[in-house]
């Protein structure tokens, strides 16, 4: 760690940029410096300006002012493909894939030099040496819209490296991924930076940030409020005052913290984690004796001849949070929408508050007091030409009656809506803007108060806090646990390990559509939560699950017998 | 130096109405330039033109509010369709269905003596669950087998006209000529020449009560979009199918009643022309409005009163262009100057760029 006595040029330098938007200054002269082999990562909430900044050095937005320099000649990128060109690849937080398209079709789209007639096997043996340098996988003619978040940042990330780019612009890359998948992500990325790739990335997790960064850039409210910091001299906490809009404290402090041991590893900062994990109450034990509120019983799934679930089971008791971890893609999205009648199950039954509802519509979920919040937020639990009325009205719409039978009471509606945008602290301009002009975070707290809005009896959350940053995760973690301690059955399915451990009173492990593993919170071991994840079963490294996981979930599920007496639900309210 | 086209991210209100002004302009530029290559003077004629289809007074206007109307009822047929992302393009199938049940009303079912008050809602409601009828089966095909529907309105166009032409020619052929007979006079919808006793400025206008029917619907339309749980679901299923379900809304019973609505529209507009104008059926009594329609809800961009209005501005173009002979000049200024809008309204919506 001496002094660098030869600081090689910047690869990519950003020099004062400035991005104005209509009403919005995005970027306020922000610098930026990227070297070569160097992993730069970019911090800060959301809206502070990182996505522009990063866009405008991918040539997607055009900054009004500022010097963009590749190589240490300035440049101006007219579109993207100038950007490709000057050896720039991004790769989108929504990866900008054709969905109806094969993976490799989506890899070579857009690749310049390519043959008239498209000999698709040897363009895939070209890919595969790439493939196998990021220790990926693909299925080459599986069509995009059939794969999982992670599986498309997979796609998204071998198209980016295969046109041989010198500097890599990644969004948010881990947001989808567990934190196997993101070990391994951040493995590639110093592979990567090893072999003279430029690296520059955006995160909110701050341990993968200290585990792969050389620097850091932190961004607060369009301006830049650390500029390419080597990660050294900069501690955790440090990080996360400067993006939260605080003033840095003294330096020989943070040299203090710095030293701690706190980045190492996986999870968070063992300060932080304390300190969180020490607020959680233990189960209350409210509804133990009460029947379950939501009750899966051998269910399986079976989408064009694949069992995406298969022999699923669980009971939800009032109160608690039931955490299912897994890899992204493992079933979890099959799982949450059978759970919340928006697909049905091909065998098995669903039941809520013990009614039966297996072949019911979403409506009939919903009625029956439960809430569901996606984690599709702009193709499924809200909409782009929504406005924020719309979207705070999307399930409640039938109550807010006019005079008239069938109509709506628009006043009642805006009323409705302004009443969760304040309760949750959403930031907007009225409620008839559109859900566009919300940022991730804000659209989130509005979902999540929405669906809380209907006081649900059982809650299921899947992926709550992608994406947002720490005071809206913070937030919204802060809204779910609240929500169960008033006794509402929580279902909470996240990639986000530390997520799920931080908030499940009870964990169930998900792989390959099948549960492989079941500890209530006292049992949980990361290690062993990590290689159910990954398929390993203990003492078996590198096999499926094999019985003995298959036996361990149904013993987790028995865990919780079931009561065919129909005890009366817990607490009053709910949408019916 | 490069030319580049984006999108316009807020399209201004002048941007928004000019364009479509320009291309009328267009339109009607390029539209006299055609009629001078036939040698015919093309001030002269779009004199004729405006004259005869905007400005010639009380009957003009009454001529092209009667062209109007089926044009408004076909395009709120359109346009509900279209809220909910559904692409009803057979409004055309659906009128002459509407249309062939009036008539069967007309003569076939009642008797000569039934009253008007009687028979005219009959007829109105014949047409109405004909065209619905009609609406239904690409509905139920969408929603049942997720069939496009798309192709099977529009071939089912083609079906309802032929079995409009075997009425004609055969069943309820007029002495073999390519018609039905005559409706009772008492069958005829109400005219404002009716009032001609107690105005006698009336005499002669032939606009029907049908006009003021659309109107009506033209703002149950704007209510049941805008102020309804019907319209907030049509409006949030257009938007994304996908956030519809998830929100408990009926998806799929909400495609066949769209349909049947869409359906029941341009099935009244058939009934409404023939009880209103041509008081029988017969062979192509109608120049494709239901097509028309489908341009015409496009440009009104869904909403029910600009549909009225840009309605009114094409009817006059078609009446004023029926004085320019040869016939055949009225149909092809008008598809001139579509074209020409249609092509403008892409400016509305994107705009060029110099590109240094």
């Amino acid at each position: 760690m001496d002094v660098l006595v030869n600081i090689p040029p910047a690869l990519l330098s950003l020099d004062a940029i400035c991005v104005e938007f209509p009403g919005v200054l995005a970027c306020d002269r922000v610098n930026l410096a990227l070297r070569a082999g160097e992993i730069h990562a970019l911090v800060g909430e959301n809206g502070a300006g990182k996505s522009t900044l990063m866009h405008c050095a991918a040539g997607v937005v055009r900054p009004t002012s500022g010097t963009i320099r590749v190589g240490g000649a300035a440049v101006r990128f007219a579109s993207p493909q100038d950007a490709q060109a000057a050896g720039i690849a991004m790769v989108f937080q929504n990866f900008l894939l054709v969905e109806r398209l094969s993976v490799l079709d989506n890899v070579i789209l857009g690749s310049r030099g390519l043959p008239p007639v498209l000999a698709r096997k040897r363009l895939a043996s070209a890919i595969e040496p790439v493939c196998t340098r990021l220790g990926i996988e693909l299925d080459w003619t599986r069509p995009v819209e059939s794969l999982s978040a992670g599986e498309k940042q997979k796609v998204a990330l071998v198209r980016a490296l295969y046109r041989e780019a010198k500097i890599l612009i990644l969004d948010e890359p881990t947001a989808v991924l567990t934190s196997d998948e993101s070990d391994k992500l951040l493995e590639t990325m110093r592979r990567l930076a090893a072999d003279g790739v430029a690296i520059l990335f955006v995160s909110h997790k701050l341990p993968e940030i200290r585990s792969v960064a050389d620097s850091i850039t932190v961004m607060h409210r369009g301006r830049a409020v650390a500029e390419s910091m080597p990660a050294r001299d900069i501690s955790a906490e440090e990080v996360a005052r400067l993006m939260v809009g605080l003033r840095a404290e003294t330096a020989a402090r943070d040299k203090r913290e710095a030293s701690l041991p706190a980045w190492s590893g996986l999870g968070a900062g063992p300060a932080a984690g304390d300190k969180r994990e020490a607020s959680l109450p233990a189960w209350s034990g409210l509804g133990a004796g009460a029947a379950p509120l939501l009750r899966l019983d051998s269910v399986t799934l079976r989408v064009d001849g694949h069992d995406r679930l298969s022999q699923v089971s669980l009971s939800l008791r009032p109160g608690e949070i039931l955490g299912i971890a897994g890899v992204s893609g493992n079933g979890q999205k099959e799982l949450v929408s059978v759970c919340a009648g928006v697909m049905r199950p091909t065998s098995g039954t669903v039941s809520v508050r013990s009614r039966d509802l297996t072949r019911r519509s979403p409506r009939d979920f919903f009625e029956a007091g439960l809430c569901y919040v996606s984690e599709d937020r702009y193709g499924e639990a809200s909409a782009p030409q929504l406005n924020l009325a719309d979207c705070a009205c999307l399930k409640g719409y039938r109550t807010l009656r006019g005079p008239l039978p069938g109509t709506i009471d628009l006043a009642a509606m805006s009323g409705f809506a302004e009443r969760i945008l304040d309760t949750f602290h959403v930031r907007h301009s009225g409620a008839w803007a559109p859900t566009t002009s919300l940022s991730g975070g804000n659209l989130q707290k509005l979902i999540l108060g929405r669906e809380l809005s209907h006081d649900p009896a059982v809650l299921v959350v899947h992926q709550p806090t992608q994406g947002l940053d720490l005071a809206s995760t913070e937030f919204v973690c802060e809204e779910i646990r609240r929500q169960a301690a008033t006794g509402t059955a929580v279902l909470l399915v996240s990639s986000d390990l530390d997520e799920v451990l931080r908030l499940s009173h009870r964990l169930l492990v998900i792989y390959r559509g099948r549960f492989v593993g079941g500890f209530e919170r006292e049992q949980i071991d990361r290690a062993r939560v990590g290689a159910l994840m990954a398929g390993l079963t203990a003492g078996t490294p590198g096999t499926g699950p094999d019985e003995k996981g298959a036996q361990r979930s149904r013993a987790g599920a028995s865990d919780l017998p079931p009561e065919p007496s129909v005890s009366p639900r817990p607490r009053n309210g709910g949408a019916s | 130096m490069r030319l580049r086209v984006e999108p316009r991210l807020v399209p201004s209100r002048l941007v928004r109405f000019g364009a479509p002004v320009t291309g009328l302009l267009a339109g009607l530029l390029l539209s006299a330039g055609m009629l001078e290559l036939f040698g015919i003077s093309s001030p002269r004629a779009l004199a004729a033109i405006v004259q005869s289809g905007f400005a010639g007074g009380l009957y003009a206007i009454s001529d092209t509010l009667t062209v109007a109307t089926p044009l408004i009822l076909c395009g709120l047929a359109c346009a509900l369709a279209f809220k909910a992302r559904l692409w009803n393009v057979g409004a055309e199938g659906q009128l002459f269905l509407g249309a062939w049940a009036a008539t069967g009303v007309a003569i076939a079912l009642l008797p000569e003596g039934t009253p008007g008050w009687l028979a005219i809602p009959a007829m109105a409601a014949a047409g109405f669950a004909a065209g619905a009828a009609w609406g239904a089966v690409p509905g139920a095909l969408k929603a049942r087998f997720g069939t496009s529907e798309i192709l099977t309105s529009l071939m089912l166009v083609y079906v309802a006209a032929h079995w409009n032409n075997y009425f004609i020619y055969s069943a309820w052929s007029d002495r073999g000529f390519q018609m039905t007979r005559l409706f009772p006079r008492a069958f005829w919808l109400p005219r404002v020449a009716d009032l001609a006793s107690i105005w006698p400025g009336a005499a002669g206008l032939t606009l029907h009560v049908g006009f003021f029917l659309a109107l009506l619907l033209a703002a149950a339309f704007w209510f049941v979009m805008f102020r309804t749980r019907f319209g907030f679901e049509l409006k949030v299923s257009g938007i994304s199918e996908k956030t519809a379900h998830y929100a408990g809304m009926p998806v799929k019973r909400n495609i066949v009643l769209v349909l049947v609505l869409s359906g029941g529209l341009a099935g009244l507009a058939g009934a409404c022309e023939v009880a209103g104008v041509v008081h029988r059926l017969q062979e192509n009594f109608l120049p494709g409005y239901g097509f028309t329609a489908i341009l015409v809800a496009w440009l009104a961009r869904l909403n029910p009163a600009a549909i009225v209005l840009v309605s009114f501005l094409l009817s006059g173009l078609l009446v004023g262009a029926r004085e320019v002979q040869p016939s055949g000049i009225a149909m092809m200024l008008q598809g001139i100057v579509l074209t020409c809008v249609v092509a403008a309204d892409f400016f509305s919506s994107n705009r060029i760029r110099r590109v240094p």
